[in-house]
């Protein structure tokens, strides 16, 4: 029974930590990308940041209680009961509810990502420095979760 | 452009997106996503049979429109952003079908060079998003910084059937 109790412990910290090892991965290389001199690529800093946000956000985020009746072990749970345009969209809802301050963080990162195709990933400098920065404030916060 | 000729192009555009919007054909308003049909009216269609369909084509039509109408609601609310920070727009995308509505704004790289004024337009825009889905209104907005770069075909790829340009008073498509 300890044997068994002791795996069940440690398959769920595995799991409980997934979340943050690929956020602080994803940070990672955006850390590294944003240390290049020789090549421009504010596109790859803004998108690695966002999806470094994404990680560490879902973290944050669930399991996710939205009333006595209803808690969200996912973001697919999750959608399903919001019906937003997108999941990424129904995280920023979360998002809006748990830490409303971190919302405006995160909209930015999404919208920046998302639209730098529309420029031919010509991404403005300043934008790239605000990602990171949005980054930087956003995990911590997420890292120590309550 | 100052703050009474945003409001006129306002107004204007809000009535070009009307005129554009009920001139859409039937391909664009049923046009499949991703290469699939709306689940949606493809169940519709199977369940109610072929007398029914002009109904639920007029249904659809009826969707799209109201959604090409949330558009002109949200522009109207950007513009009121955007004019409070003394920012003027150069050209906006609308994305519009059944499933909702997009909008797409385009600012001058001058308002992305100090930290101030995009940190404020962007919080801003965050709390609409976040009243528009509380007040369960199916629209996403967004912002970017203008370029030499602009790729209308990327835009028009991902269904953004509107696009004005506020310098050259033109639509793109």
């Amino acid at each position: 029974m300890d044997l068994v109790l002791g795996m069940t412990l440690l398959i769920e910290k595995l799991f409980f930590n997934m979340g943050l090892d690929h956020g602080q991965h994803n940070k990672r290389v955006c850390d590294k990308l944003n240390l290049l001199t020789d090549v421009k690529c504010n596109d790859w800093i803004v998108t690695t940041a966002f999806y470094s946000a994404v990680h560490f956000f879902d973290h944050l985020l669930f399991d996710f209680k939205l009333n006595d009746d209803t808690t969200f072990k996912n973001l697919d749970e999750a959608h399903k009961h919001f019906r937003s345009q997108s999941k990424h969209q129904t995280r920023g809802i979360l998002i809006s509810r748990k830490h409303n301050a971190l919302y405006k963080d995160y909209f930015f990162l999404q919208n920046e990502c998302f639209n730098a195709r529309y420029k031919n990933y010509d991404v403005h400098d300043n934008i790239a420095k605000k990602a990171i920065a949005k980054l930087e404030r956003i995990i911590p916060i997420c890292e120590n979760k309550k | 452009m100052d703050h009474m000729s945003l409001q006129s192009t306002k107004d204007q555009i809000s009535d070009t997106i009307i005129n554009w919007a009920a001139t859409r054909l039937d391909e664009i308003v049923f046009e499949p996503k991703d290469g699939f049909y709306s689940f949606n009216i493809v169940v519709d269609a199977y369940e109610k049979g072929a007398e029914e369909l002009n109904k639920i084509k007029q249904s659809y039509r009826d969707k799209y429109f109201y959604n090409a109408k949330l558009s002109t609601v949200a522009v109207k609310d950007v513009f009121e952003i955007l004019s409070s920070n003394n920012v003027t727009p150069n050209k906006l995308f609308i994305n519009t079908s059944v499933d909702g509505t997009h909008i797409l704004l385009v600012l001058d790289k001058s308002s992305y060079q100090g930290d101030e004024i995009i940190d404020i337009i962007y919080e801003k825009f965050a709390d609409l998003q976040m009243r528009y889905f509380n007040e369960e209104k199916n629209i996403k907005i967004g912002l970017m910084c203008d370029s030499d770069k602009l790729d209308i075909n990327a835009l028009k790829e991902d269904g953004f059937g509107f696009g004005y340009d506020f310098i050259n008073r033109k639509t793109f498509f």
